[in-house]
């Protein structure tokens, strides 16, 4: 079985997709392990940017949302009154159906008496599957604009990551930012949570309540400092006090910001960058074989 | 009165630096507001202190009554969410997953499940060294409800503004482009984006651009770290020409925001130079949002 590690943060911007990208590559280039690369966050993914290549191949994905068959309906209102979303008006005539305030929950077709409620799928985005020159595959997860729940995409997109992984020694999941629905979504199924923080209040502030949710669903979490000064005591200081152990540092780097910036590849070229690869793939290792 | 909301799709771009440096240079009467409620750092930098904390309820979360619960499964079948397991012939609720669409209390043959009100998080009033009101949420729910705590952030904001007959309200949303990124846009009168030139910071904003054009809403696009790639930050500038979006100001990388930051200081307090660099700023969204 896979070992499945996030890569989250809680704020945005901290270095998850830099991370995800290349230690997905340096698991399989320098480890010689497989690893199979999945972007969970739907609304803006981009690890595809790094990989320099086209989708392989595309799904559609949906969610589940009500259709009423007009001849059953009689109007009685049950399924208006049922749906806690208001996703359902009971007009003059016939029901009304709002699908975006729909949350796929069934209950109007479960209890509607005449089964005039059926569950149909509707588009939410696409799941794609890109394969790089360098072997990696990436399955990431695309929203469609205007829809607002990035949840059941997020779901279809691990779920056709578990089918294309079935021999991956590790899978990646590059998280979205927030601390909430898609973030737990995509921290849910993983056996590890990598926060990767910056040493500032805003990084230490959204880290730490990513840290409080990962430990209500009992995920074993580490941290990563991104863009390190010299002296990081106080920040690990304030992660030890969490009972979360700060595992490596990056150096604060311009060149890597520039050189990420036209969506490179960072490993390889920054050895200080590479050691800290080197030290969270011997933590994962070390975790998967526990 | 008029409202102004600063988004970027990509996180980590500066939104809140700058949203924070703004506050310090206003002379009008004015309200802010944070709308990333599951990751708001806004009050780190401005919001002093706390004068008001409210609960805020939206939406349900089922309970079961151990004592009338017979183990039957039904409602563990039926939950489209995975939330409900039965251990020891009792169910469980797992409160992270539970939507509250309340389908489980409507089946339950043995009546053992309650809907009860859910705390969803909190609404928070700060105070501020500039004598502007903030206000902030703080969310404790994890599953769909943050696009509801937007919109009572920004309801209770604009009720603070009729109230002292505030000329602008100034929100700081979230990243990305789902819930609530939509649920920031509702009502704005002109959006701000805050970019930086990196090939996944140009990707995001063309998807969060595209979102605002649904909305048909103004706007102007701030460059932020725009000495960090020349090539891509060109790129930017002509989709903006292309656009009609006016660039508003740009700023290169500069220590100096995250010196502040790590000082729970705005830019604007750091010198004058980034203090008349912000008054122009100010003064330019005006023009450009009448």
């Amino acid at each position: 079985m896979s070992f499945r590690v996030a890569i989250a943060s809680g704020k945005g911007g901290t270095g998850k997709t830099i991370l995800s990208v290349n230690l997905a590559l340096y698991i399989q280039e320098v480890l010689h392990k497989n690893a199979v690369l999945v972007d969970l966050d739907v609304e803006e993914p981009n690890s595809s940017i790094f990989l320099k290549t086209e989708p392989k191949e595309v799904f559609e994905a949906s969610r589940r949302v009500p259709k009423f068959i007009k001849s059953k309906c009689t109007n009685c209102g049950i399924c208006a009154n049922v749906c806690m979303f208001n996703a359902l008006i009971k007009a003059k005539e016939h029901v009304l159906i709002y699908k975006n305030l729909c949350h796929s929950c069934n209950a109007c077709a479960k209890l509607c008496p005449e089964g005039a409620l059926v569950m149909e799928n509707s588009r939410i985005g696409d799941v794609r599957v890109f394969e790089s020159e360098l072997n990696l595959t990436l399955i990431d997860g695309i929203l469609d604009l205007k829809e607002e729940m990035s949840t059941p995409l997020i779901e279809s997109v691990k779920r056709k990551s578990d089918e294309m992984s079935a021999d991956a020694d590790f899978i990646i999941y590059d998280s979205p930012p927030g601390t909430s629905c898609s973030y737990v979504e995509s921290i849910k199924d993983s056996d590890l949570v990598l926060i990767v923080t910056e040493p500032t209040p805003f990084g230490r502030n959204d880290s730490a309540l990513a840290i409080e949710t990962a430990k209500k669903l009992n995920k074993k979490i580490k941290v990563i400092i991104n863009r390190a000064d010299l002296n990081e005591s106080e920040t690990v200081k304030f992660f030890s006090e969490q009972g979360v152990q700060v595992i490596a540092a990056i150096n604060n780097n311009i060149k890597i910001a520039q050189s990420y910036s036209n969506g490179e590849i960072i490993f390889g070229k920054f050895d200080d960058f590479d050691k800290a690869l080197n030290k969270i793939a011997e933590v994962i290792i070390k975790e998967a074989q526990s | 009165m008029k409202e102004i909301v600063v988004l970027s799709g990509k996180g980590g771009t500066g939104k809140t630096s700058i949203t924070g440096a703004l506050a310090a240079v206003v002379q009008e009467k004015i309200v802010f507001a944070d709308s990333d409620v599951d990751a708001s750092n806004l009050h780190l930098i401005i919001g002093d202190e706390i004068i008001k904390k409210e609960e805020f309820t939206s939406g349900y979360i089922a309970r079961v009554d151990s004592i009338l619960c017979n183990g039957c499964r039904i409602c563990e079948r039926e939950c489209a969410y995975d939330s409900i397991h039965v251990k020891n012939k009792t169910a469980e609720i797992n409160e992270m997953f539970c939507e509250g669409c309340g389908l489980c209390e409507k089946l339950c043959p043995a009546k053992a499940i309650k809907m009860d009100d859910l705390i969803a998080g909190s609404i928070i009033s700060y105070k501020t060294r500039f004598n502007i009101p903030l206000l902030g949420a703080s969310m404790t729910a994890k599953r769909e409800r943050s696009g509801k705590l937007v919109s009572e952030v920004k309801s209770k904001a604009r009720a603070l503004g009729a109230e002292i007959s505030a000329d602008y309200l100034v929100i700081d949303g979230p990243p990305g482009i789902g819930c609530p990124a939509i649920a920031s846009l509702g009502g704005a009168g002109y959006v701000i984006l805050v970019t930086e030139p990196t090939l996944s910071g140009f990707s995001d904003l063309k998807r969060v651009f595209s979102l605002i054009k649904y909305f048909r809403i103004k706007t102007g696009i701030i460059i932020n770290k725009a000495d960090i790639n020349p090539t891509v930050a060109r790129e930017i500038r002509d989709f903006a020409d292309n656009e009609k979006a006016k660039v508003l100001d740009q700023f290169f990388f500069d220590s100096i925001f995250a010196e502040s930051v790590k000082k729970n200081r705005t830019v604007s307090e750091a010198t004058e130079n980034m203090k008349r660099k912000f008054e122009n700023l100010w003064k330019k969204i005006k023009e450009e949002a009448e």
